[in-house]
């Protein structure tokens, strides 16, 4: 691919669950705001009308939101049925993959905004649905940014998850979303938990989690309690157990709640 | 080498087994591991160019990369194996039992040119397909141990051995055409009226909120909320009120036992009933009612799944799933190549007759045409 609408692509920067993110040169109708790289986001779906509609509705209320800590949309469209949307380009990458090495205190202070990002979605009726280090992005002065909105289950209601990807993303994935309750705060709030514990451990929840079978690897999911890592700061351990409980009622009530508990924390 | 190996024409199916399959535009690949470290490699794979050639000699020296690819190069098709990859080349032969490839220290390259063979490439114990799966993968990213090649019919038999040729014409740079886009003009002005998500309150054993009838509904409920008659059912409440099926012995929700609770049925809103996983990995809540096929027409009361069904082995609109109380439920609509029920007892697929409800039980293999579904109740036990 070589580029979308009349944006030109650089290179590819990774393949998520449901599209493929680019960096872009910024097309000249939005050089006037400042913007001359922007990462791309490229969606697999392949869109109807409706589906169009869909996303611009969605689109509308996230760009309204004001949160500092929520990485902008700049732009979205479609062109020839492939739905896209641009964000800033950070230079420092993401929690799940900086291009500088990140100190816990860093992480822990990304995952305390991109909390609070995900308070200010929930407050205006949406859930984020797709919270993961590699959507907590991180600006030059170690703040987070909280990107992507997972926009699969707007395209393709009921789907709890999509066919492409590793196994290993599951662990994010609140097990009630896999029985088919609705996502809301406390679902984003285990994928922060989750989120934070894989930032801060590199380790998996998951120990044994079965690797070839998506069917085997939700049965798992759904049967086992989550493990924590030895390595987990202990002044954190309180505040990712407590996202992490089977009953969605015993998690912190809002993400907010969340954020306050971790600015707490020095490591 | 006039017939040479067409990877366009050749089905990939994936088969069980830990690892990564993928496949792209002259490209099959299978990773013990998780490719993302070549991912880049992989985008930028080109298969007209040299580039292919090239990728081949950056896969075979990644050191504890475990690999077998098969690739489309401008020399021709060629088989690498990296590990303990192992290959098998079968030409349909049956006395022969067919070219079995392993891999020396290093990896090695073969050329592959007997393009009716079909080539099983992966882990040990290879060739023990998946055996409800026959999904093609066209392209992208799928769990699995290792893929089978292997002629599509109906391509082989068009194609003219005078027209064989591997190599695609040459891309020509064109010159920067934009076609036609549509862009949506995002600017933070006052942001539609939409309520906040609920806050899940912390309910404790000993004060449980009572159900609230009297809340007031102003927004549009959501799909799980969508209540008709239909969604009624007669249940159990646990003793902090969460409604299960009068058969479970563990509270769905919160785990505890239910096992010396009276049983007392009362209504209410039928809770999901677990979930399908397709071949591919997509996966779907069966909150709701499904209408399945190629390309189903909108009905009020389902979702449409628009089946990926490269074969046209699915029916526009194939089967329907739905409830029966406590059931979930399948109906062939008639389909050309039916739905059907694997039989473990029997080993064998049984065809569902068109317009009659089946009940699904946990771990039901369905498949429709060539694609595939598990039912998982995810009930806890």
């Amino acid at each position: 691919m070589k580029g979308i609408a009349d944006y030109i692509f650089i290179e590819r920067m990774g393949t998520g669950n449901h599209g493929t993110f680019w960096l872009a040169e910024a097309p000249e109708r939005l050089a006037e705001a400042g913007h001359d790289r922007l990462g791309v986001k490229v969606l697999d779906h392949h869109a109807t009308d409706q589906d169009f509609r869909r996303m611009a509705n969605e689109l509308q209320v996230y760009a309204a939101i004001d949160s500092p800590f929520l990485a902008p949309i700049v732009d979205a469209g479609q062109q020839d049925g492939t739905l896209y949307y641009s964000t800033p380009y950070y230079d420092s990458g993401s929690v799940g993959a900086p291009s500088r090495p990140l100190t816990l205190q860093e992480i822990i202070n990304c995952i305390a905004d991109a909390s609070e990002a995900a308070h200010a979605l929930h407050e205006t009726g949406v859930a984020h649905r797709d919270i993961k280090p590699a959507n907590i992005m991180v600006t030059d002065d170690g703040r987070g940014r909280l990107a992507d909105l997972g926009l699969a289950q707007i395209l393709t209601p009921g789907q709890t998850v999509t066919g492409v990807g590793p196994v290993g993303t599951i662990e994010f994935l609140a097990p009630e979303l896999i029985r088919g309750e609705v996502a809301g705060r406390p679902t984003d709030i285990w994928a922060l938990g989750a989120t934070a514990h894989r930032a801060l451990t590199g380790k998996s929840l998951y120990r044994d989690l079965p690797s070839n079978s998506l069917l085997d690897a939700l049965r798992y999911l759904l049967d086992t309690s989550p493990e924590f890592h030895s390595t987990l700061p202990s002044e954190v351990l309180p505040i990712v157990k407590r996202c992490l409980l089977a009953d969605p009622a015993q998690r912190f009530p809002t993400a907010l709640d969340l954020a306050t508990a971790l600015r707490g924390v020095a490591v | 080498m006039n017939d040479q190996y067409l990877l366009e024409h050749m089905e990939a199916i994936p088969l069980d087994g830990e690892g990564t399959v993928v496949r792209r535009p002259g490209l099959v690949a299978v990773f013990a591991g998780d490719p993302s470290d070549v991912a880049d490699l992989l985008t930028e794979f080109d298969a007209s160019s040299p580039k292919g050639l090239a990728l081949i000699e950056e896969l075979r020296d990644l050191d504890g990369l475990e690999v077998a690819a098969v690739v489309d190069t401008p020399m021709g098709v060629q088989l690498v194996l990296t590990g303990a990859m192992h290959a098998l080349i079968d030409e349909g032969d049956p006395d022969d039992p067919g070219l079995e490839v392993r891999t020396p220290a290093g990896g090695t390259v073969t050329d592959l040119d007997d393009r009716s063979a079909s080539v099983w490439i992966g882990t040990a114990g290879i060739r023990n397909v998946l055996r409800h799966s026959v999904f093609n993968l066209e392209a992208g990213t799928v769990p699995g141990g290792g893929i089978l090649l292997r002629p599509i019919p109906s391509a082989a038999a068009i194609d003219t051995p005078a027209a064989a040729t591997l190599i695609p014409p040459p891309i020509v740079d064109e010159p920067a055409v934009v076609l036609p886009f549509e862009s949506i003009e995002l600017k933070p002005t006052a942001p539609p009226a939409r309520q906040s998500l609920p806050i899940v309150a912390a309910a404790t054993p000993e004060a449980i909120p009572a159900p609230a009838p009297t809340e007031v509904e102003t927004s549009t409920p959501t799909p799980s909320e969508r209540s008709t008659a239909d969604d009624q059912v007669r249940g159990i409440r646990c003793s902090r009120d969460h409604f299960n099926n009068p058969s479970a012995a563990y509270c769905q929700v919160c785990g505890i036992s239910m096992i010396h609770l009276t049983h007392r049925l009362v209504p209410g809103p039928r809770p999901t009933l677990g979930f399908i996983v397709f071949d591919d990995g997509a996966t779907f809540a069966l909150d709701r009612a499904y209408r399945l096929g190629r390309q189903p027409d909108p009905v009020a009361n389902a979702e449409t799944i628009a089946i990926i069904d490269s074969e046209h082995s699915l029916s526009r609109h194939h089967a329907d799933l739905s409830f029966d109380e406590w059931s979930v439920v399948l109906t062939d609509r008639g389909s050309t190549n039916g739905t059907f029920l694997w039989d473990e007892s029997a080993g064998r697929w049984n065809r569902l007759a068109a317009g009659v409800p089946t009940v699904l039980p946990t771990g039901a293999h369905v498949a429709l045409g060539r694609r595939t579904f598990t039912y998982e109740s995810a009930t806890r036990s």
